[in-house]
């Protein structure tokens, strides 16, 4: 198709009729903004895509505002060789029709809503429900034609889908019976799935009825525990009443066995009876003697015990003597020793005090010595003082100001010649000859006058910046000096800087600033030489102040005259504190020598005496214990004795002696009646006892557990767990049953859509394939080839594209692209679907930019001119723009302006 | 003498597999616990012998047992009743329900070891109580007696094929015993030992049969004996109430299917029958009419129970005719892969299925 030629009226405001005839190439339109650019592609629009019936509010709008007008449009364009001419007229006298050109007139061809079909037929595009059709009815031209601010297209629809498959050769068609049975397949694939491929959840869902199930497993597990537990009672149960049986038995037969033993056991009682009471009088016997026999061995020990402590008692008498003797000879030598001592203590007085000289005479010397170098600082100090005063003076009669005093008086100076510079370029005079005789008045000048002048007669006029006079019936004549700063500024600041120098030579006798520099310098000359001086004298001084060195003074001749004073002598002759102090050291060591003999005989005297009258000590409490151990042996002897002689006590341990033979002969006899017996059948009975009562307690036990495990099985019994069981488990074969069929034909239907799927997949991506590289290949020329493929999105959309630094990774269409970017992008893509979308050799289509490209640069925006004219082969291009310049230089294209 | 043999009413029995079917297989059994005492009646027994496994289980609801007192309370007849090796009697089991000792006319035969003396003969009974066991429960039947001597036990015959092979029983054990008779119990179906004539062991069988694949189910037995010594005169009676059909049908030729489901709507009394159908084999597409039929039949309600099992059954591999059928589109091109290869078993099946589904969404949508 290539629309030839476009009239429209009464469309928004283009109210007169517009008419605009296009080449089969390229067409830029272009005008201003609001000169309908865009109402143009608006009413091409409508033209072909609406229903000429439209009503309402959207149609409505394309009345010229405030005129109740039928807007119409009308197109002539030719078609497969054929051209027809589309006139539909909207709102009041709505109409539309289509006249074929036929041997050079204008046939009707069709008229109404057949016509408005045929026209969207040309773009297989679809009638909009209700108002103006949207980018979703336009067709090819959703892809073909970019409105104003709209270069997304949005992907393809279904219908255009349909278009593209066979275009690109795919091999399997889209058609309507095939649609039909993929929507009944999905339809049942729906019934289990969600669009997602979730699985649905819900009432009656497969989810559900799982969840049902395994709710259902789990009841009937619990019952089957339940019963499990009742087989393991009744195993209890049965075991129990096994091991009851048997522990009955057991205890039967050890009752016979007891009861058989019983009489040997009271036999057994009545010999060990009469063992022991024999066994008991033996020891009796044996104790009584044994009693006598150490009452005597006592006794004997006693009597010896007194002569032994008598022998003992007559040494010790003896040696305390001797003791008593040695301690009185040892306490005569310590009296001496301590006689000595006191004598050593006056020699340590004398020490004392010759070593106490020899230090004093030791500070006297160093005092007097302090002294004299003390007065010598004082002396270089006082100098130092004098000469700084003396330079203080000086600096004083040069009065020299500081740095910037004369840095200030400079200025000052610089200031006042500047200003009375000025002030003299200030200076006017006007001289003025009459030619003739005039009537003169100064108007601003010097002298002010009001006069008349003769012819010839000259006047001179004097003035600052300004001199201005009036010549009657002539005329003001004005003389203007440099324009700046004004005569009164710049006395004013004369003045003031005359005052500052004024004040300078006040302080100082000159304004010369040489003459001050150079006193300036002698006064720093001055000060340093000072300062030199005051630091030579702090230097003397050292840590000391002025005050501090009188002070040392004074103290170091207090000390001194407190020395002369005590040793008068020292005044004539400085004592020799060296020999003082070797005296007081052979004093010392003498003293040192003797003290320490006089100790050791102190100590060794007193040890010796502690220990003689601890020996004595001693001594005199063994003699003391002595004669207490007599006294006891012979209370003891007396208690031992009783009253009776030694042959009575004796011939009373030969009875006792007789009497204990015979009961231990009974003993032994009874004892051997004892052990004649083969085992001790008190102790088998009580053990057989034992074990008939160990039998007892586990049967009882048995017969407990039996009883419990009994009342479980009852209890549980009585539940009709079986018939519970049996209900649930019939319960969940049938759901079981009933959810593996619906799970079959879910999978299976899973299954066939998943393979649909994929083959739709496969189809699609045969015809996405060359359409993405063919996008990619434009893309590229008009910006180059790092700019990597274009990726389109399942529906065909632009998802990005994959710039080659990114090594595959794609940049999304909303990522930080360029608006430029962008357009080029939608512009590369769309005329690459449009190719495949019309098929080569069907006619050209016509391609509509409206105020497209607006961000591309210069450098892209040719490379796009270049590639639109290349593909004028297969499409018209009509764009609208309102920089026509940025067209210029394409072939074959014919400009019309709105 | 004449007394009616019976066993194996297995009471209160799982009917896993039937699903909601499942409650009114149990309910039969008591309709035919009824027409047991019908039958007593009408042949005029002078007492009745159930001989084990009246229960399912110790456990099952105690209003089922007391259903079947009252049941057997009608008979207005002495009913010996031995505890089986499913209704043992221990410790909390059936047996120790009060409403036992309520019925003069019923006897628990509870007791080992003691013979029960009944005019004319005696009994010997040989009570199980414990669930499983592998001693031979007749050894104690004394050789010798008065009157008419019957053994009644609990078992398995040896050299019988049963499930639960438990309590063995000698074949010979009615001649070792010097029995006239022995009442046998456990074996589901009905039949003698030996097999013929002047036999003198016999298994009723379960009154109702109780699952698919049992033989000679659903009977009791009348036993005569004229007097000591006499061979017994045995002869069963039908009793069961439903029928349970189990077919085995492959499939290869065109018209199977339809021969199959005319035979399954030919099924008599189908309201009191069960049938399980299983189908294997290829079958063509053009007979996908009568598969579906068949497939809703379990839905339809015409059969007690009904379940269709398909055991590999596919469509006919060459017959991929009807994938030309199917619009030349993406769709036709699924169909093609999907019945291309089938896999295992498990992924065969999907794709099978997954092929029904596209025939019928095509015949839905038509042409």
């Amino acid at each position: 198709m290539i629309i030839r030629h476009i009239k429209v009226e009464n469309w928004r405001s283009l109210v007169n009729p517009v008419e605009i005839a296009f080449n089969e190439n390229i067409n830029i339109l272009h005008g201003s903004n609001g000169q309908g650019k865009s109402t143009l592609v608006e009413a091409m629009r409508m033209a072909f895509l609406d229903r000429f019936s439209l009503t309402g509010s959207d149609v409505g709008k394309i009345q010229p505002w405030g005129r109740e007008l039928s807007p119409k449009v009308e197109i002539e364009f030719s078609d497969q060789g054929s051209t027809y001419r589309l006139c539909k007229k909207f709102l009041a006298d709505k109409s539309c029709t289509v006249a074929r050109l036929e041997a050079g007139t204008w046939m009707k061809y069709r008229e109404g809503e057949a016509a408005d079909e045929w026209a969207r037929s040309l773009f297989h595009a679809q009638a909009p429900g209700k108002g103006v059709s949207k980018a979703d009815h336009w067709g090819l031209a959703r892809i073909l034609w970019i409105p104003q601010g709209m270069p997304a297209y949005g992907g393809m629809t279904d219908a255009l889908r349909t278009l593209l498959i066979p275009t690109a050769g795919a091999g399997g068609v889209e058609n309507a019976p095939a649609g039909a049975l993929e929507a009944a397949i999905r339809k049942k694939y729906g019934e289990y799935y969600t669009d997602k491929g979730a699985v649905r959840s819900g009432a009656g869902s497969l989810a559900e009825q799982e969840k049902c199930l395994q709710e259902a497993k789990a009841r009937v597990d619990a019952i089957r525990v339940q019963l499990d537990e009742i087989d393991l009672w009744e195993k209890v149960v049965q075991e129990n009443t096994r091991a009851v049986w048997e522990y009955h038995r057991q205890i039967e037969a050890e009752t016979a066995t007891m009861q058989a033993l019983e009489q040997e056991v009271e036999r057994f009682r009545t010999d060990a009876l009469a063992a022991e009471q024999g066994r008991t009088r033996a020891e009796k016997s044996e104790r009584e003697r044994d009693n006598l026999k150490n009452r005597l061995a006592r006794l004997d020990d006693a009597i010896a015990g007194q002569s032994r402590e008598r022998a003992l008692g007559d040494a010790l008498t003896k040696e305390t003597a001797a003791l008593a003797k040695k301690l009185q000879d040892a306490g005569d030598v310590a009296a001496a020793a301590q006689r000595q001592a006191g004598r050593l203590d006056h020699d340590a007085e004398t020490v004392t005090a010759v070593k106490a000289m020899a230090a004093e005479a030791r500070t006297y010397r160093d005092r007097t010595a302090e002294l004299a170098m003390l007065a010598e600082k004082k002396k270089t100090c006082d100098r130092l003082a004098e000469e700084i005063r003396i330079n203080s003076a000086k600096i004083g009669d040069l009065r020299a100001p500081d740095k910037k005093e004369i840095t200030a008086l400079r200025r000052h100076l610089e200031d006042q010649k500047d200003a009375r510079r000025e002030l003299s370029a200030l200076q006017l005079t006007l001289q003025f000859t009459a030619s003739r005789a005039i009537r003169w008045k100064t108007l601003n000048g010097e002298p002010a006058v009001e006069r008349d002048m003769d012819e010839r007669e000259t006047l001179a006029i004097r003035g600052l910046g300004i001199i201005e006079a009036e010549i009657e019936g002539a005329g003001v004549i004005r003389v203007q000096g440099p324009v700046g700063e004004s005569a009164d500024s710049l006395a004013t600041k004369i003045a003031r800087a005359s005052e500052k120098i004024a004040a300078a030579v006040e302080r100082f006798g000159t304004d010369n600033p040489e003459i001050l520099q150079d006193r300036l310098g002698q006064a720093q000359l001055l000060e340093k030489e000072s300062e030199s001086k005051r630091n030579e004298r702090d230097k003397t001084l050292g840590s000391l102040d002025d005050e501090g060195l009188l002070t040392a003074i004074a103290r170091a001749g207090a000390m001194i005259r407190d020395y002369e004073t005590r040793y008068p002598t020292w005044r004539d002759q400085v004592p020799d504190a060296g020999l003082l102090q070797k005296r007081a050291e052979e004093l010392d060591a003498d003293y040192a020598q003797r003290k320490v003999f006089v100790v050791r005989e102190m100590e060794r005297t007193r040890v010796e005496q502690m220990q003689i009258s601890e020996r004595l000590h001693d001594a005199q409490t063994r003699h003391a214990s002595t004669q207490t151990a007599l006294e006891r042996y012979a209370l003891l002897c007396e208690q031992l004795r009783d009253g009776h002689t030694d042959e009575t006590l004796q011939t009373a341990l030969d009875k006792l002696n007789g009497e204990a033979v015979i009961a231990l002969r009974e003993k032994t006899a009874l004892e051997e009646r004892v052990k004649a017996y083969a085992a001790d059948p008190v102790a088998a009975h009580a053990a057989l006892r034992l074990k008939a009562e160990g039998l007892q307690s586990l049967l009882v036990e048995k017969e407990k557990q039996t009883a419990r495990a009994i009342t479980e099985i009852s209890v549980r019994g009585g539940r009709g767990l079986y018939s519970q069981l049996a209900e649930n488990e019939e319960k969940l074969y049938a759901d079981e049953h009933v959810y593996a069929a619906a799970r079959l034909r879910a999978e299976a239907l899973k299954l066939l859509y998943d393979t649909l799927c994929a083959v739709h997949a496969e189809q699609r991506e045969k015809v996405v394939s060359p359409i993405t590289m063919r996008a990619s290949r434009l893309f590229q020329q008009i910006n180059d080839r790092r700019m990597g493929m274009i990726s389109l999105s399942e529906n065909m959309d632009i998802a990005g594209f994959m710039p080659v630094e990114t090594s595959g990774r794609m940049v999304g269409i909303d990522a930080n692209l360029s608006g430029g970017e962008k357009e080029q992008l939608y512009l590369a893509t769309r005329l690459a679907l449009a190719e495949y979308l019309i098929p080569a050799g069907s006619g050209k289509h016509p391609v509509v930019l409206d105020d497209f490209l607006t961000a591309t640069d210069d450098v892209r925006m040719s490379r796009i001119k270049e590639l639109v004219e290349t593909m004028t082969e297969r499409f018209q291009f009509l764009i609208l723009t309102c920089h026509p310049e940025r067209y210029m230089g394409m072939r074959g294209v014919t400009m019309a302006e709105i | 003498m004449r007394f009616l043999h019976t066993a194996d009413w297995q009471i209160g029995m799982k009917a896993s597999g039937l699903g909601l079917a499942a409650a009114l297989v149990r309910q039969e059994r008591f309709k035919s616990a009824r027409r047991v005492i019908e039958a007593a009646q009408r042949e005029k027994v002078e007492f009745i012998l159930i001989v084990g496994d009246t229960f399912e289980n110790n456990s099952i609801d105690r209003g089922l047992v007391r259903e079947v007192i009252d049941i057997l309370a009608t008979a207005k007849l002495p009913v010996f009743v031995l505890p089986g090796n499913h209704d043992p009697f221990c410790a909390g089991s059936v047996w120790e329900m009060r409403e036992w000792r309520e019925q003069p006319d019923i006897h628990i035969l509870d007791i080992e070891n003691i013979a029960v003396t009944v005019p004319g003969a005696t009994l010997y009974p040989c009570p199980i109580r414990e669930r499983h066991g592998v001693d031979d429960k007749t050894t104690w039947i004394p050789h010798t007696g008065d009157g008419i001597r019957i053994g009644i036990a609990h078992g398995s015959v040896e050299g019988l094929a049963v499930d639960e092979f438990l309590y063995p029983i000698p074949r010979d054990a009615a001649e070792r015993r010097g029995l006239d008779y022995l009442a046998l119990g456990h074996w589901h179906s009905c039949g003698t030992i030996p097999l013929g004539e002047n036999a003198r062991m016999a298994y009723s069988g379960t009154h109702e049969p109780t699952g698919f694949g049992e033989r000679d189910s659903g009977k009791v037995l009348i036993v005569e004996i004229e007097c000591k010594g006499a061979a017994p005169l045995i002869r069963p009676v039908a009793t069961g109430g439903l029928a349970w059909h189990s077919l085995e049908k492959s499939v290869a030729q065109p018209g199977d299917l339809k021969r199959i489901w005319e035979e399954v709507h030919s099924i008599i009394n189908p309201g009191q029958a069960l049938l399980r159908l299983t189908l294997r084999g290829v079958f063509s597409l053009e007979e996908i009419e009568y598969l579906e039929k068949i497939r809703t039949l379990p839905e339809s309600g015409r059969f007690l129970y009904c379940d269709i099992k398909e055991v590999g059954l596919a469509p006919q591999p060459a017959d991929d005719a009807w994938l030309e059928k199917i619009p030349d589109a993406a769709i036709r091109e699924a169909a093609r892969r999907i019945a291309g290869e089938l896999g295992d078993e498990v992924v065969a099946a999907i794709r099978r299925q997954a092929l029904v589904e596209l025939y019928s969404a095509l015949r839905e949508v038509g042409p």
